[in-house]
């Protein structure tokens, strides 16, 4: 792949010139891809064996958890090709293989839809599976992760703050500390994405927080993990493959070979901004830098920062009045 | 302010007015907070069938193109984006999903 010599690429946060091929595809290659996959137990003992076709946004969920788990015990810096750490990867990558015991499992997720008004085999909005995975993530004993998911287009610091990094609040003794991933979900435009928005959408990938964006073209759902230009490079679960035998330790299937790039004019306005943060202090200095880059000075910002919810005791006394026949009078 | 359903959206509820007279220093904020509430309050009292359910995404979109800067207040929205009939005209929608099917 040849981007433009001009421009850096930004994968998570890391930058690469445009004769660092090799590295780039280094980095790449050791992110963990999920992909669709056929022949795997029945999610509920029923059906269905495959998510060809309405899994590709739990993929990418799945994707980001993996990128999460894989940035909080290895570090970003790690890479699939060193020997160091090979047990800890794939303890994490096989809390995604596909079946019902597996923690991230797509069976998991399904069913946890399921219990959210989603019937398993129903497709996925980007806040469904930042929903899902919300509540999935509560049980888990080994990562001490919590997920935000931040509606209405704004992250209130104070919900991060004060009920995710108080591990007071959590029974369990964990042997890492609590770490939280952010989502952020947007629609960034009515049929098509606004082009106001995407140099916003740049700027997030160079973010050492980052942990991309879940979107895609239309129908067609995606993981963004860098941009290069004008391009976004992409990890796509939408090939088919069969269930990965791990007791063998073959994990080739679980890795994409190719970079992949779209125009960002093409993607769909559905997206969800991902971020993680291993301490108060990566969110305090998330928090600067998204006011300095995102929102200062920015006529439309992506999304704003606020640090406590207003008083919705206003509400109760301005009601609408039914004296005002045709309007709702607020 | 004339707030529409977008017409492809299938998961959010069709509010049951769509004219809405608004005090100018509210913020967009404080303006979905309030349909979010109506709309769970008309669920309650079985004027509506259908909620806004307060984990489902729901955007305000102004002139069928770009989100509602939550930030700035009704004043500030209308005067920058107002139809020449006079009104303001914002659709609402949750997000799609992904996937054939």
């Amino acid at each position: 792949t040849c981007f433009h010599p001009a421009h850096r690429i930004w994968i998570l946060g890391e930058s690469y010139n445009c004769d660092e091929n090799g590295e780039l595809h280094d980095d790449i290659y050791s992110r963990i891809l999920l992909t669709y996959r056929k022949g795997f137990e029945p999610i509920n003992g029923i059906a269905p064996t495959s998510d060809r076709g309405w899994g590709c946004m739990l993929r990418c969920g799945q994707m980001v958890v993996a990128q999460a788990l894989m940035v909080k015990h290895l570090g970003r810096e790690w890479r699939l090709k060193s020997d160091k750490d090979k047990k800890i990867y794939f303890k994490i990558l096989k809390l995604f293989h596909d079946n019902t015991n597996s923690f991230y499992s797509v069976h998991r997720i399904a069913q946890m839809g399921a219990c959210n008004g989603i019937p398993v085999g129903h497709r996925f909005t980007p806040n469904d599976i930042a929903q899902v995975l919300k509540d999935l993530v509560v049980d888990d004993r080994w990562n001490n992760l919590a997920i935000h998911v931040a509606l209405d287009n704004i992250v209130y610091t104070n919900d991060i703050i004060e009920s995710l990094f108080n591990e007071q609040l959590s029974e369990f003794k964990f042997d890492c500390k609590r770490s939280v991933l952010l989502f952020i979900p947007l629609r960034i435009g009515l049929n098509k994405a606004d082009p106001i928005y995407f140099k916003a959408l740049r700027k997030t990938f160079k973010m050492k927080e980052s942990l991309g964006i879940i979107g895609g073209r239309p129908h067609r759902g995606l993981y963004f993990i860098g941009c290069a230009g004008n391009q976004l490079l992409y990890l796509d679960p939408h090939s088919t493959q069969r269930i990965a035998d791990l007791s063998k330790f073959d994990d080739r299937s679980y890795h994409q070979e190719k970079i992949y790039h779209l125009k960002v004019d093409e993607i769909d306005p559905s997206i969800a901004l991902c971020f993680l943060f291993n301490s108060e202090t990566e969110f305090d200095d998330w928090c600067v830098l998204v006011r300095k880059i995102l929102i200062q000075n920015q006529t439309l910002p992506l999304f704003e920062l606020s640090s406590s919810h207003f008083d919705t005791n206003f509400i109760k006394s301005n009601i609408f009045d039914p004296a005002i026949k045709d309007y709702d009078y607020i | 302010v004339i707030v529409e359903r977008f017409h492809k959206e299938k998961s959010l509820p069709v509010l049951d007015k769509t004219k809405f007279l608004v005090p100018q220093e509210l913020t967009m904020s404080q303006f979905v907070t309030i349909i979010r509430y109506e709309s769970i309050l008309k669920f309650w009292t079985k004027r509506n069938r259908m909620q806004i359910n307060p984990n489902q995404a729901f955007y305000l979109i102004v002139n069928n193109k770009s989100m509602a800067s939550m930030s700035k207040t009704l004043a500030e929205v209308y005067r920058e984006n107002k139809d020449e009939d006079g009104f303001l005209y914002v659709t609402y929608a949750s997000q799609e999903m992904f996937g054939y099917f």
